[in-house]
């Protein structure tokens, strides 16, 4: 009787409130994520498509010897490798000078080149890929005034087209990166290089440039992980070469509603390099990592004549480049068009006849919105679990959440449709699949961003309402809410912003009554509608440059922000 | 503003443990209704884990917590009903001093004018009703501290709890605070403990003060107590400053014994724990700078005398204080008042008597054994 009334006892006072959410988060995080990625391992080893049962001589590694034995299959591997590498190392050749001088050097119009670097990153992902076929393709803008003077340019389709879009889209990492990074070195250390000798060139190659090998890592890591698993632009752009992602895609669709073992074989060697990749920049970002911070961060400096001359010429020729495509865009959307020749008159009739433009973009509006909000309250929630509970299912969820990060949007497309594609969910072809794709994909961010804000305020004020009487639950409301609203707010806006141009997953999970915008402009420039393109697009970036306008305005953020 | 009800607070064989460190290490305490109890202790001895193991905030390994005759140990935070004032105050930010004050009735049951009605007497007690409607951060440590005090007690905690509330504060408000919140709970009469590494604030306020090392309790008694009869060195060490000599005992007699220190000199000394002290017992002999009084040429005390070279005279207004090396690798810092001081200059003799009822005797673990 009285080990029932301790039973009893414990349950009441051991299980409160948090231990719920831990418990919820835990199994939300193994669900919608953990799962999925079992799934899709278990698909990868599942016998072919309409046997229920294994033939004799099935193994489970039939997919993996198949890939790696056939050209077809691996070449696609190589090929992604050669483009994300170069790609990496493109980015880091540009944004690492243009950070260097954006940051250190006295330079006209500052607040432009940043909002141009910003404008760049959050534009939808292959639409650089399009916007420099109307440039540079064969009926491209340029391509065409160039012959007039009997100039013709080397072929922008292709792998060295791949690489140029991937770059100038990517880039920004870097600069964000190591803008940021910049920022925890101090003046004394420059200082203390000069009067040790070291001219200006010289300190930067021997001391800032080492304490920023942990900047410039993570954003070629980010650079390599995002264009080695995108496949909007080599789709595109690359005109038969052909990269993993893109194969994925393809693949996936030609085994829909069967059993995607190929498919799913290709989205788990596409994972473990990005992880491998991953985990080999963890490692070394670690070991050349000082944990510095600085009370006076590097200054700003005048440059001589010709050095500042060529330093403006570098700096606003790539922004005018990444630039470009965005420009490109929304010009040509007031272009009259036919098919994908865009003629130079200007009008208003794509905006008007654009007749699946109304369903993309309240598909966009409703599947954004409830992610978002998901994300907010969810997040909101787990960031406190993980900021203020201790135990071992609190580190399961902090790993856990670690894993989007790493999970690939093809992937995750491929993994979530065949858990819940089918029975029991029955989820496929519906908006719910896309909003849990989008809720989970950035659901991260909003945990990080809430338990950093939680470690910063400290636990005092919550342990003071819990010493006043007030149950967790609404101690979480009435104390904790009010002080992470801005930090919820912000991260609110620009889950919206990257949300909104979410590509990747998406095309995994559309049918035709719930597709987005980024998937209409994908699906009007395969048709060659480049017009229709053109007026979706720029629709697109609208959704996703307002919110990132309001994030800078009204909540005084930078772009540092973003990363 | 009466609290409910008088609260007798009783901790028994209390152990909280962390990974690979027991914080609190079988305290047993009991502090009586209405009394200012005070934690006294060095930062890290478990004073802190134990006030938060009243409040719930840490749930004990071992041993049990009652108010009055309910055991309330399993008890969550919330509903704990004490009042806890915190070091960094945890003022609300978003919130005005009188809602800040209101928060802890939020979960309380009264009518809206009662609760009004106790915010407003709360404010009033600390001085604050003016500043009701403004925003913490318009408020200085001082006021903030108030309020802290004030959204504590609005709720008639059964027991109030402050962890060093004034320890933010600069060093004259400190003091004018102290008479403030001494005087507060004198007249609510509620069941305090007040948790301190600062000795003289443990002294100055409490009724009774349990000093603690390293999660056990190794004295508890009243301030007067504590500062003239230390049961441990590190009790006497840490409640004021001390001369600590190695001596050895060479008589004993009923109640005395004669010790005596390197290089000579022979102090007598009362004892408590007799057997404890055989002839050539080595241990350590101590007393408070100020007790040594200065011995004036012609006067006439023959024993318990220090004799030794003056080091340092430093001149510090209402005090002088005297670095005097006794040979022998020891040496002493004394304290007189300066019209008793005279004008030994350094680097000539000075002598000492020091009242053998001054002197306390600990042996060499540092127990006490003479007194």
């Amino acid at each position: 009787m009285s080990r029932l009334r301790t039973m009893l006892f414990r349950l009441r006072y051991r299980f409160t409130f948090w231990n719920w959410v831990t418990l919820a988060a835990a199994l939300l995080f193994f669900v919608l994520l953990v799962l999925p990625l079992i799934a899709l391992v278990a698909a990868s080893f599942s016998p072919p498509r309409g046997l229920a049962r294994a033939p004799a001589e099935f193994s489970v590694w039939d997919t993996y010897v198949e890939f790696f034995s056939f050209r077809y299959y691996y070449g696609t591997l190589i090929n992604s490798v050669i483009v994300s590498v170069l790609a990496t190392l493109f980015a880091v050749l540009i944004g690492f000078p243009l950070a260097y001088l954006v940051n250190r050097v006295e330079l006209p119009g500052k607040l432009l080149i940043r909002a141009a670097v910003v404008l760049t990153f959050v534009s939808p992902p292959f639409i650089g890929a399009y916007a420099w076929i109307l440039l540079l393709g064969r009926n491209g803008l340029i391509t065409r005034t160039l012959e007039t003077v009997g100039v013709s340019l080397p072929s922008i389709y292709g792998a060295q087209g791949i690489v140029l879009v991937f770059t100038l889209q990517a880039f920004p990492f870097v600069f964000l990166l190591v803008s940021s990074g910049l920022r925890s070195i101090d003046q004394s250390l420059e200082d203390a290089a000069v009067n040790l000798g070291q001219t200006r060139l010289g300190a930067l190659r021997t001391v800032i440039l080492p304490l920023m090998v942990p900047s410039i890592s993570t954003g070629a890591l980010l650079v390599f992980v995002t264009t080695f698993s995108d496949f909007g632009t080599p789709m595109i752009i690359g005109e038969g070469f052909r990269v993993l992602a893109a194969l994925i895609y393809s693949e996936f669709i030609n085994e829909f509603g069967g059993n995607p073992r190929v498919a799913s074989t290709l989205s788990v060697i596409l994972l473990t390099v990005t992880i491998g990749a991953l985990l080999i920049q963890r490692a070394y970002a670690k070991r050349a990592s000082y944990g510095q911070e600085a009370m006076k961060s590097l200054g700003v400096y005048r440059l001589s004549t010709l050095g500042r001359t060529l330093a403006i010429v570098f700096v606003y020729g790539i922004v005018l480049l990444a630039f470009l495509p965005t420009l490109t865009i929304v010009v040509s959307s007031f272009l009259e068009a036919r098919g994908p020749i865009l003629l130079p008159s200007f009008t208003l009739e794509g905006y008007r006849l654009a007749r699946r433009l109304p369903l993309a973009l309240r598909n966009t509006m409703m599947f954004v919105t409830a992610a978002t909000v998901l994300c907010v309250v969810v997040g909101s929630l787990i960031g406190y679990v993980v900021s203020r509970q201790k135990g071992r299912l609190v580190a399961a969820i902090d790993t856990m959440s670690m894993i989007p990060f790493a999970v690939a949007g093809v992937v995750l497309g491929v993994s979530l449709s065949i858990t819940f594609g089918g029975a029991p969910f029955f989820l496929a072809g519906t908006g719910t699949i896309l909003v849990l794709a989008y809720f989970i994909r950035r659901l991260p961010y909003t945990v990080r961003s809430v338990s950093g804000m939680l470690h910063q305020t400290g636990e005092q004020q919550e342990e003071a309402s819990i010493n006043l009487g007030i149950a967790p639950a609404l101690t979480f409301l009435w104390i904790t809410v009010p002080q992470i609203t801005p930090a919820l707010m912000s991260g609110a806006l620009l889950t919206w912003a990257t949300t909104a141009r979410e590509f990747n997953s998406t095309v995994m999970l559309y049918v035709a009554q719930t597709r987005t915008l980024s998937v209409e402009v994908f699906t009007q420039v395969l048709q060659g509608n480049f017009g229709a393109a053109s007026v979706v697009g720029t629709v697109l970036i609208m959704t996703t440059v307002v919110p990132i306008v309001i994030l800078f305005r009204v909540f005084g953020k930078d772009e540092e922000f973003l990363v | 503003m009466n609290p409910k009800s008088e609260t007798r607070l009783t901790i028994q064989e209390l152990v909280v443990e962390f990974p690979g460190l027991r914080a609190v290490d079988g305290v047993s305490l009991e502090v009586q209704p209405g009394e200012f109890f005070s934690l006294l202790g060095p930062s890290g001895c478990g004073k802190t884990t134990l006030l938060r193991t009243i409040a719930g905030f840490y749930r004990q390994d071992h041993g049990s917590i009652f108010f009055n005759d309910e055991r309330i140990d399993g008890i969550p935070a919330h509903r704990r009903d004490t009042g806890m004032v915190f070091q960094h105050y945890a003022i609300f930010p978003h919130l005005s001093v009188a809602q800040n004050v209101a928060y802890g009735l939020r979960a309380r049951k009264a009518s809206k004018r009662e609760k009004a009605e106790r915010v407003r007497d709360a404010l009033a007690l600390v001085d604050l009703t003016d500043l009701a409607q403004r925003k913490p951060r318009q408020l200085s440590g001082g006021q903030q501290q108030r309020v802290a005090v004030a959204r504590a007690i609005v709720i008639q905690p059964r027991v109030l709890l402050m962890d060093e509330p004034l320890a933010n504060l600069d060093a004259k408000l400190r003091v004018r605070l102290r008479t403030d919140l001494r005087e507060l709970q004198q007249r609510l009469g509620i069941t305090t403990i007040y948790v301190t590494h600062d000795q003289e604030e443990a002294l100055s306020l409490s009724d009774r003060i349990a000093v603690m090392f390293d999660g056990q309790v190794h004295q508890v008694g009243t301030p007067e107590q504590i500062y003239m009869e230390p049961t441990h060195r590190k009790v006497a060490e840490f409640v004021g400053e001390g001369i600590y000599l190695d001596a050895t005992v060479v008589d004993t007699a009923a109640g005395f014994a004669t010790v005596r220190l390197a290089g000579g000199p022979t102090l007598r000394t009362n004892v408590r724990r007799d057997g404890a002290l055989a002839k050539g017992t080595e241990l350590i002999a101590s007393f408070r700078p100020h007790e040594a009084k200065v011995v004036r040429n012609g006067t006439a005390t023959a024993s318990n005398l220090l004799t030794g070279i003056v080091m340092h005279r430093i001149y510090l207004g209402d005090v002088v204080r005297y670095h005097v090396d006794l040979g022998h690798g020891q040496s002493v810092v004394t304290e007189h008042y300066a019209s008793e001081a005279g004008r030994v200059g350094d680097g000539e003799t000075l002598t000492m008597h020091v009242p053998e009822q001054c002197i306390t005797l600990f042996d060499a673990d540092g127990a006490l054994v003479g007194r």
